[in-house]
């Protein structure tokens, strides 16, 4: 007799999911399933609304990563108006991204994914948390806030507010930054490479102590998708790249012909659609997303730390490296480049550019928008009216692409490490730290209607008597 | 003295409202020694929500796990706090309330460009929340006793009201508007056009609404620092209405029309004068609509068609 374990809420992530486990009586596994909650329809409500107030609106789809649904959307924008934004905004925007990368990647690993290491999978659930890293090293918690607040700092003063952003227009950006934005923030931006520096040294002997865990949970071999410009590390341009298994590149390609390659199915048993590679078909063409994609995909990062790491990490791991708990070493190395970028950008004096805005007109058109988010590739797709209202809009997130990968990572390593119908709180939580290690981001992925993704995990006899609830 | 316990959890929402939480930064170490969080799904793997003092919740009310999980959170809490725009007022994905469920899940699962489904399946397995018919406020379902709105909120507002809640003293939302804590200069309020962001060349200095762009800050409680005007980006209402106003789309249109410069000469075309309004419930209603009156009638117009 089949019986199901929930997981549910899947919690120390972003938005609502659970899990499910088809388990019989002798404990063998037959499938394990990813169930998102939620949607909230954007794609539908956008329509009908002026098409420059959606990076206003998107924006609301993640209070996590508003800036990148911001950024995506403000890139479509320009697309359908046919401008080129105007050369400071450019610069600006970019800036407004690694402030969003600093705030999201440094909360990943220490407000959520960290604990599992820190107190190790089976410690108990109430220590298994920030507050518990809090209570244990106060030191390291302040350490921490600071870190995710200089992301936060850069954020609003490009972005004129950390949630929600609102500066970028069509064409543009409504302000600038002053001299005295730049003296206030760059110190930050170098801080940010310290904390960076000191999170590797502190988080690569953890993860050398949890290799036989990481070799174990969520195998999931792929392609992998990723920004790069001039074969170099992207997060704000440039040229989508694919990588097959073996490295090589399987096809390089502008991203507003992202439908010539990608198309999306839909899942009986979640409200996240999948993505595919096209040409391979629904069957064959995983592929995933993420910090680990995107250094899978690149040949060499731009900025020296960074790239030093890059090049430890493929001696170590190889290029693709596939193992699904090295997210969290790949968001690492992004952290340490998004830091190394801010500084960078806050040391030109290019930033306190005055061109700010181009003229626009409103058109007919269609405008694709594509950027890295700290959880991986994210599409924005609007088409206008000659007034400049959208008419259909179409918006694929980061953890979208990584539905098909959670799914199948999910059930490999339950017929791995579950043999009884009734596993340990640790066990689950085993299977919580595979989907812990996309960061996946469900409030984005329920853009489509409301989501939620706490993780519970409830567990039924045949007759329908719950056994466990937790 | 025992710390105060707190239960958290979000609804149909962002996270935005957490991360206002934790935009506090380093002056909530000191809150965390006052309050214990007893159930936070975003931080902690405690799965049920057990008895606190005080709940919050975030996010509106869309299906029926959300519906669930607020009476849960409400049945545990002495106090509960709605926190965020879309708990307040059903926030900005209530703008879905303007379609009906079935054009949601087609748009979403048949028609999207990059969508293949071509059996038209939406998704039903596991016991997948129902989706409700409408986004709603969480006060249209439960007694609700503070309100921090805001999309975000302003995290020193989060910290005022737990440290007023823990010492007891009240905690009150501004009785000003948006445009009493804008820094931009005022003076005649007669609009000639209406214009859209990207349309003529904007004055850094003067009140955007003056100048044509659709500002809805004469019609937003207090309480943000007008940090949207402030950023060069009008205000779009998401700390919800001011002080004893039933309507904040209403106001705002009452704003409009009544600040048109009117000439005498009747050629004038009023009509093009009203469609110059591009968007009125996108602008006016943008965090709102949930919790307007539109809505409601919108609801008793479908009941009737039926």
């Amino acid at each position: 007799m089949v019986k199901q374990i929930k997981i549910a809420p899947v919690s120390r992530i972003e938005g609502h999911a659970q899990v499910t486990i088809d388990v019989d009586d002798s404990g063998k596994v037959s499938d394990a399933r990813l169930n998102i909650m939620e949607v909230r329809g954007f794609e539908k409500f956008l329509v009908g609304r002026p098409v420059e107030e959606a990076p206003r609106t998107v924006t609301q789809i993640c209070g996590i990563c508003p800036v990148s649904h911001h950024l995506a959307g403000a890139k479509a924008v320009d697309a359908c108006f046919g401008v080129e934004t105007a050369p400071t905004a450019k610069l600006l925007r970019e800036l407004m991204q690694y402030g969003q990368f600093i705030h999201s990647h440094s909360l990943h690993f220490y407000f959520l994914a960290a604990p599992d290491f820190v107190f190790g999978p089976d410690a108990s659930p109430e220590q298994r948390n920030v507050f518990g890293i809090i209570a244990a090293n106060p030191e390291l918690a302040v350490q921490a806030v600071k870190f995710r607040k200089v992301g936060q700092q850069i954020v609003e003063a490009t972005a004129g507010r950390s949630i929600s952003p609102v500066t970028s227009v069509p064409g543009g950006i409504t302000k600038g930054l002053t001299q005295a934005d730049v003296d206030r923030l760059l110190p930050m931006a170098k801080e940010a490479v310290e904390f960076s520096k000191a999170t590797l040294a502190l988080a690569k002997p953890i993860f050398n102590q949890y290799i036989d865990a990481i070799k174990i949970l969520g195998e999931a071999d792929s392609m992998h998708l990723g920004l790069v410009k001039n074969g170099n590390l992207e997060l704000y341009d440039g040229q989508l790249r694919l990588i097959g298994k073996d490295g090589a590149t399987i096809k390089e390609f502008d991203p507003k012909d992202y439908l010539n390659y990608i198309a999306e199915y839909v899942y009986p048993h979640s409200y996240l659609k999948a993505p595919y590679w096209k040409e391979m078909g629904w069957e064959n063409g995983m592929y995933r997303v993420s910090p680990l994609s995107r250094i899978n995909a690149c040949d060499q990062i731009s900025t020296p730390l960074a790239n030093a790491e890059l090049q430890e990490f493929r001696k170590a791991f190889g290029r693709p490296a596939q193992l699904t708990l090295l997210y969290h070493y790949a968001r690492l190395i992004e952290l340490l480049y998004s830091s190394e970028r801010a500084v960078e950008m806050l040391s030109d004096p290019a930033i306190t550019g005055k061109e700010l805005r181009v003229p626009v007109k409103a058109r007919a058109g269609t405008g694709v928008g594509v950027i890295e988010a700290p959880r991986g590739t994210l599409m924005h797709d609007y088409d206008t009216d000659e007034n400049g209202i959208i008419t259909k809009a179409n918006i694929i997130v980061a953890t979208a692409h990584n539905n098909k990968a959670m799914n199948v990572g999910l059930k490999n390593t339950a017929q791995k490490i579950i043999d009884t119908p009734t596993p340990a709180e640790g066990i689950l939580n085993r299977m919580e730290m595979v989907i812990r290690a996309y960061d996946p981001c469900f409030s984005c992925a329920t853009h489509t209607v409301a989501g939620k993704m706490p993780l519970e995990v409830v567990l039924n006899t045949p007759s329908g008597k719950q056994v466990l609830r937790r | 003295m025992g710390k105060v316990k707190v239960i958290e959890s979000w609804l149909g929402a962002c996270a935005g409202c957490e991360i206002s939480v934790l935009d506090l930064h380093e002056t909530l170490l000191p809150v965390l020694e006052k309050i214990e969080f007893a159930y936070i799904p975003v931080l902690m793997d405690v799965k049920h929500p057990p008895k606190a003092t005080v709940g919050i919740v975030s996010g509106g009310v869309r299906n029926s796990d959300n519906l669930h999980e607020l009476l849960e959170i409400r049945k545990n809490c002495d106090i509960l706090i709605a926190l965020g725009s879309c708990a307040c007022f059903g926030g900005n994905p209530g703008l879905a309330n303007l379609f009906t469920t079935e054009e949601l899940l087609s748009e979403v699962y048949v028609t999207t460009k990059s969508t293949k489904n071509e059996i038209g399946r939406n998704p039903y397995m596991d016991g997948l929340p129902t989706i409700l018919p409408e986004m709603r406020a969480v006060g249209d379902y439960v007694k609700v006793d503070v309100m921090i709105p805001g999309c975000g909120p302003n995290p020193a507002m989060i910290g005022a009201a737990i440290l007023s809640l823990l010492g007891g003293a009240p905690y009150e939302l501004s009785t000003k508007s948006v445009c009493d804590e804008c820094p931009r200069e005022k003076s005649e309020r007669n609009l000639k056009k209406i214009l859209r962001p990207f349309e003529g060349t904007v004055d850094d200095k003067k009140c955007l609404f003056e100048q044509g762009y659709l500002c809805s800050g004469s019609a937003t409680r207090a309480g943000c620092g007008a940090r949207c005007p402030t950023a060069g980006a009008a205000c779009r209402g998401c700390f919800g209405p001011c002080e004893n106003s039933v309507e904040q789309g209403a106001a705002m249109i009452s704003a409009v029309t009544s600040c048109y410069g009117l000439d005498d000469d009747p050629n004038t075309d009023l009509d093009a004068m009203v469609a110059d309004i591009y968007d009125p419930i996108g602008n006016f209603y943008k965090y709102t609509l949930p919790s307007s009156l539109l809505n409601k009638k919108a609801i008793e117009k479908t009941a009737a068609k039926k």
